[in-house]
């Protein structure tokens, strides 16, 4: 007769079987075949049987010239973007976010507004947010336009989600509203699993207190900072909606997840595209190894 | 005098945080409320209250359809990933086997996979899904491959979320009460639908809207693998709303199509607020 825990340990298995096979079949299989075919010359006619083509759609050289994703200057420019939005829209949302977790902190009659208030960004969807952030940033009739107008400061509406100049900072600031609620409802659980009397000590009001936060409280929430700096890196990264509903057309911000896609779906270089995602997803796997190396998220399941 | 200083100082910050969460959608409800002319006069407070951008929605830009489709995928997408995940988390949390680490992570892995990396070998898949379907059934059901579709990949970049949520809250059950099940000789099956299913159910429930939400909110598959008016979800939907002439863009229904999107959104996390709390920490570290 079988043990207990023999007959667990394989029935365990079997309820595995389902998201293994769903993995397999949706992400693992999808996968090869978006690296094979980007050694193909897949366009919209031959995209069920496109010819092997080797690497040329990453880079070659015919007659003199390079071509290919490598040696696209539109491509290295939307590595630049992805990684400029990153780098300064998720510092924005840690510093955001710590900032709110520790007025969530505040103990008041208006303590529960607050914590609902910051779940509302996170809620909506990003294309209403873009919206709403467009809607108030429009040039003639935004309440944004309006404010800088009534107190002095802007003569004339500025435009400026379309202005290239100030088009990527309207996205960070989008994308900062969105997600510093994520951060900050991390660094809140980080804030609350701390002992009390750290906490108090905290809370000595004045110069002194932000002296004693960064000395005392901030390194025993860094964990819960680096989980939030991972998660919405390795999110910031791929980031497609906003970018693409601010200005889809504009060269100056496309992220290399609006370029692959373009390549596919505006051009029909199915070929192409695949290459830059893989190329897009080798950069992201290099960034997001160092990254869990780094906080060693590896580790979470033996931290118990 | 310091004691009231602080006092009004602290509740400076808060309402600071809550204008700055709030005034955004606050600014949408407003707009969305106001006729034509009153649109594009810019103020903190509605002039009037006026039903027309709504009914025009309700009739128009077939809106009505889009919100269906999003709760169809969402409904399907949902209950597939929550009972696959039910049981894989238990294999996960409750008993260890060699390998189990790696699974975790290979889990956490997918999940922050960026989407655009399977899209073409996807866009593949889907035509010759729509091939082999358009063979089987006739052209009555034909409206619908995109949305079937929609709930598969869904599905796909779901589950890791819900595996990696549902695993860490049943990590959380005390060992004891499974314990005696065990003892009783009751088969795995039965402890998961009558110990577990009890005290999970508002896990579950979290997990379940949490991701529902992501659904709801999901944009590129929902562009690139819908292409017609009548498969559309709610993110196309709006996204696609347009006024006839570029300068004409109709900000009042874009703002009331927005509102009826999120809305359900808030109500329903404003109900569950410290149970989304809990259930957005278990996603990324323990809870």
């Amino acid at each position: 007769m079988k043990s207990v825990s023999q007959i667990r340990k394989r029935t365990a298995l079997i309820f595995l079987i389902p998201v293994t096979l769903v993995l397999l079949s949706s992400a693992l299989y999808p996968l090869i075949s978006t690296l094979y075919l980007s050694l193909t010359d897949a366009e919209l006619e031959n995209f069920l049987n496109p010819n092997y083509v080797g690497f040329i759609n990453y880079i070659e050289n015919y007659e003199g010239m390079w071509y290919g994703v490598l040696a696209d200057s539109l491509f290295w420019n939307s590595v630049r973007n992805t990684l400029v939005f990153s780098i300064f829209s998720v510092s924005l949302e840690v510093i955001l976010g710590i900032s709110f977790a520790l007025i969530m902190l505040i103990e008041n009659k208006l303590k529960w507004f607050v914590r609902a208030a910051v779940l509302i960004p996170w809620a909506i969807p990003t294309i209403v947010s873009a919206r709403m952030f467009e809607w108030m940033l429009q040039d003639q009739f935004g309440i944004f336009n309006y404010m800088l107008i009534g107190m002095g400061i802007l003569e004339q509406g500025k435009a400026w989600t379309t202005d290239p100049q100030t088009s990527m900072i309207v996205i960070i600031i989008i994308d900062a509203w969105k997600t510093s609620p994520f951060v900050a409802i991390l660094v809140y659980a980080g804030l609350k699993a701390l002992p009390n009397e750290v906490l108090e000590a905290g809370k000595v009001d004045g110069t002194n207190g932000i002296t004693q936060f960064y000395y005392i409280i901030f390194p025993l929430i860094l964990p819960a900072i680096a989980v939030a700096i991972v998660f919405r890196g390795l999110d910031a990264l791929r980031v497609f909606d906003l970018i693409y509903l601010i200005n889809a057309g504009s060269k100056d911000i496309m992220s290399m997840t609006v370029y692959a896609r373009r390549e596919m779906f505006e051009y029909s270089h199915f070929g192409f595209g695949a290459a830059a995602s893989t190329m897009l997803t080798l950069i992201i796997g290099v960034i997001a190894v160092i990254f869990i190396q780094r906080t060693r998220l590896h580790k979470l399941d033996e931290m118990e | 005098m310091n004691k009231i200083y602080d006092k009004i100082f602290k509740y400076g910050l808060q309402i600071i945080v809550i204008i700055f969460c709030v005034f955004p959608f606050y600014y949408a409800v407003m707009t969305s409320l106001e006729g034509s002319a009153a649109v594009f006069v810019p103020n903190f407070f509605p002039t009037e209250i006026n039903p027309k951008n709504y009914i025009y929605l309700l009739f128009e830009h077939n809106f009505p359809n889009t919100i269906l489709n999003s709760l169809f995928v969402a409904v399907v997408t949902v209950s597939i990933s929550i009972t696959i995940s039910y049981f894989a988390a238990w294999s996960l949390s409750r008993v260890s086997f060699k390998g189990r680490s790696m699974f975790l992570f290979v889990i956490l892995a997918i999940s922050m996979f960026p989407q655009i990396a399977v899209l073409t070998g996807m866009y593949q898949l889907f035509l010759n899904f729509k091939e082999f379907y358009f063979n089987i059934f006739d052209l009555r059901v034909k409206g619908i491959t995109s949305l079937l579709w929609l709930c598969f990949t869904y599905t796909m970049f779901n589950i890791p979320f819900t595996v990696w949520v549902l695993t860490t809250f049943m990590k959380g059950v005390p060992k004891e009460i499974e314990e005696a099940a065990i003892v009783d000789g009751a088969s795995s099956f039965l402890i998961l639908r009558k110990i577990f299913l009890p005290i999970m159910t508002p896990a579950i429930f979290t997990t379940a809207i949490m991701a529902m939400i992501a659904v709801w909110n999901e944009f590129l598959f929902a562009l690139t693998f819908t292409a017609t008016n009548s498969d559309r979800t709610i993110t196309v939907g709006i996204a696609l709303i347009n006024g006839t002439i570029e300068y004409e863009v109709p900000w009042g229904s874009i703002m009331a199509a927005s509102v009826i999107v999120t809305v359900p959104l808030v109500i329903i996390t404003l109900l569950l607020q410290g149970r989304i709390m809990s259930g957005l920490t278990a996603g990324s570290i323990k809870g």
